[in-house]
């Protein structure tokens, strides 16, 4: 590849897991050796883009799975400052010329991936499940549509970078190459005043991360009726050790306000060994949060709910009775483990 | 339509119902505390000194709580089912709008680039205290993308006069996206912060903001004019009372299309972004069993499988 362009330009994030910016770099990969094989071996190549303060260490790490690594290592990124990082990316693509910029679908890289699209005058896609090359050389975006069991392909003909930003928990993580690939360093940009100082950060404490840990996640959605039943879902989550999630219309109802817990386009993707969905119709919107699940069991009563026909075990009836037993049985089975210890002989 | 009649007088007296329902459960409390939010007694107020001037950005979506209803068939979308309403995070944006205008004085305008079929969302939006609204509609604005739209709102914002601040939800409850508020303020060459879960004002131009970030919090002083899209976590939105309804009657929509807002090219022609084919897809195929029963027998089938395929993947 040449080295003052760059065909598939990542921005690795400035926070989230290692895993998610693998992931990233992995589906890159494959874009980039498939516009390679339409160019007769003509590897346009992969470059990360990674922004921070002291990241030596993490560049090094990250050149073993790209062609290269952008680095702009400087005091002046040790805190998240969207205008700052939004300047350095464009900066770099205007350098670079990359056919295709993607970013990670976190709260960071939706901001980023926006300010720096309208900065460069080009079309973005919003949480891509699917990347792919046409036979012309340009990026296919799959992207969830109102429709169900559908996706809506995007493209961006004309104008470039084409650009999308990508959830993680979708993609293969990338394998480590043979040898390294090369570190370039990027000038920090001159401190630009754009109104906005940082003043103070906060870490959050609390489990990060167990949502996808978890082995069994329960969900539950519109067809639980009311927040009495969703309640007993909560219950019912803290019996079995498990993550309650939702779908968005819970979120908009308030029964649910932890945003985080929320699955699918926009929110979060996960991947349990068991997926137990009460009350789910299963749009799209939901279903590409959690259909790499191991085993899905969804419960509705409405026998043409989408979800019921992904699901490995497809209950029709009432979400909310079924939680409610679901209680009951493990509530009595509780009571009579602690209540009644057998009498000695 | 002829069927159309119907369905909207039984939302109309819906929302009359729920209205009602509002009043009666909330009483009097609520009612006043919507009308008068207190002002911050350890700031100054500047009522009177320069009227400040607020955009909020607002979409109007389908209504989750009726639907979505599915042709079981097809297996797509009833989308005539569900009635438009705001975007439930720009009534947040909204609430915090009509907060500052009652410190500082001054007004309130909501945008939104829809269909005319939106009117009735932003209507809505004056009976929550917005003091204008204004509907950017024409039939060559259909298929915008997110960086078109964010044009078309700069020109709007551009001929309204500048604002103090603009504030927007930080996400639409149907596509999502959440790159307007970004592109917008691009396009207008103004600061910009998403997921913003707490706002103060120490003056109308001076902000202190708290960014909500996965994994932690950011704060930061902004100075405006600048666009801030906020998070369900930043206020509770107050609700419209029949009152307020009524009383809103006596502003109106202002509808400007392409040639008012002096726009040759919009729509899907001007985007970069282009729709290509529906593809079947987003589902894992159809393998399982179905099973039907009464509730009591279900929930032990599915507790009985639950304990054997953890067991089986600890193992």
């Amino acid at each position: 590849m040449q080295t003052d362009v760059c065909g598939i330009m990542v921005y690795v994030g400035e926070t989230g897991t290692l895993r998610g910016t693998l992931e990233l770099l992995g589906e890159a990969r494959i874009l980039a050796a498939k516009l390679g094989d339409l160019r007769g071996g003509d590897d346009p190549g992969v470059g990360a883009v990674l922004c921070g303060c002291r990241v030596e260490e993490k560049a090094r790490e990250l050149s073993r799975f790209a062609d290269r690594v952008y680095l702009c290592d400087s005091p002046l990124f040790s805190v998240y400052h969207p205008g700052r990082y939004a300047t350095v990316l464009s900066s770099l693509a205007r350098k670079y010329r990359p056919e295709i910029m993607l970013f990670p679908a976190c709260r960071s890289g939706q901001e980023l991936a926006a300010t720096v699209a309208a900065r460069l005058g080009t079309g973005l896609a919003a949480h891509a499940v699917g990347l792919d090359i046409d036979p012309r050389g340009r990026l296919v975006q799959l992207v969830a549509t109102f429709g169900d069991g559908v996706l809506g392909e995007i493209l961006c003909p004309v104008n470039r970078p084409q650009m999308a930003t990508v959830p993680p928990g979708l993609f293969a993580p990338a394998t480590p190459r043979a040898v390294p690939g090369g570190i370039v360093h990027e000038q920090a940009p001159d401190d630009e005043c754009d109104g906005i100082v940082v003043t103070a950060v906060e870490e959050k404490n609390g489990a990060a991360g167990r949502l996808e840990d978890a082995p069994l996640v329960l969900a539950g959605g519109c067809g639980l009726r009311d927040e009495g039943n969703w309640r007993a879902l909560e219950e019912l989550g803290a019996l079995l050790h498990a993550p309650v999630c939702c779908t968005r219309p819970v979120l908009d109802a308030g029964w649910q306000r932890d945003e985080e817990r929320m699955i699918g386009i926009s929110g979060a993707a996960v991947a349990p060994a068991v997926y137990l969905a009460l009350g789910i119709s299963g749009s799209t919107h939901h279903t590409v949060g959690m259909e790499r699940s191991g085993y899905v069991i969804a419960v509705n009563n409405d026998p043409g709910a989408p979800l019921l026909g992904m699901a490995d075990l497809a209950v029709v009836g009432d979400a909310a009775a079924v939680v409610r037993e679901m209680l009951r049985i493990l509530s009595g089975e509780k009571e009579s483990r602690t209540g009644s210890d057998p009498p000695g002989p | 339509m002829p069927g159309d009649a119907p369905l909207k007088r039984r939302l109309f007296s819906a929302n009359i119902i729920e209205s009602h329902r509002r009043i009666w459960l909330s009483g009097v409390k609520i009612h006043l505390g919507a009308r008068s939010v207190p002002a911050d007694p350890t700031l100054p107020t500047t009522r009177g000194v320069r009227p400040i001037l607020i955009y909020v950005l607002l979409k109007a979506v389908p209504d989750s709580r009726f639907g979505p209803s599915y042709d079981p068939v097809s297996r797509t979308m009833i989308r005539e089912s569900s009635p438009l309403i705001v975007n439930p995070l720009d009534k947040n944006a909204l609430e915090a709008a009509l907060r500052l205008r009652d410190r500082f004085g001054g007004r309130v305008a909501v945008l939104s680039l829809a269909p005319p079929a939106a009117a009735e969302a932003l209507q809505e939006s004056l009976a929550l205290g917005a003091d204008e609204a204004y509907l950017l509609s024409d039939a060559c604005f259909a298929g915008s993308d997110t960086l078109v739209t964010a044009f078309i709102l700069a020109r709007a914002v551009e001929k309204l006069g500048r604002p103090d601040l603009i504030l927007a939800g930080d996400r639409s409850a149907d596509s999502g996206t959440s790159h307007v508020p970004a592109q917008l303020g691009e396009r207008l060459g103004i600061p910009h912060l998403a997921h913003v879960c707490a706002l103060s004002a120490p003056s109308p131009n001076v902000l202190a903001v708290k960014t909500d970030l996965e994994d932690r919090f950011i704060h930061y002083r902004v100075t405006g004019p600048a666009v801030i899209a906020v998070t369900r976590q930043l206020n509770r939105p107050r609700h419209a009372t029949l009152m307020d309804m009524v009383r809103a009657r006596a502003k109106t929509v202002t509808t400007l299309d392409a040639a008012a807002l002096d726009i040759a090219r919009a729509g899907l022609a001007a985007s970069p972004t282009r729709p290509g084919r529906l593809v079947p897809g987003g589902y894992r195929a159809a393998k399982g069993e179905t099973v039907t029963g009464a509730p009591a027998e279900m929930a032990a089938l599915i507790l009985s499988r639950l304990a054997a395929l953890l067991s089986s993947a600890k193992g």
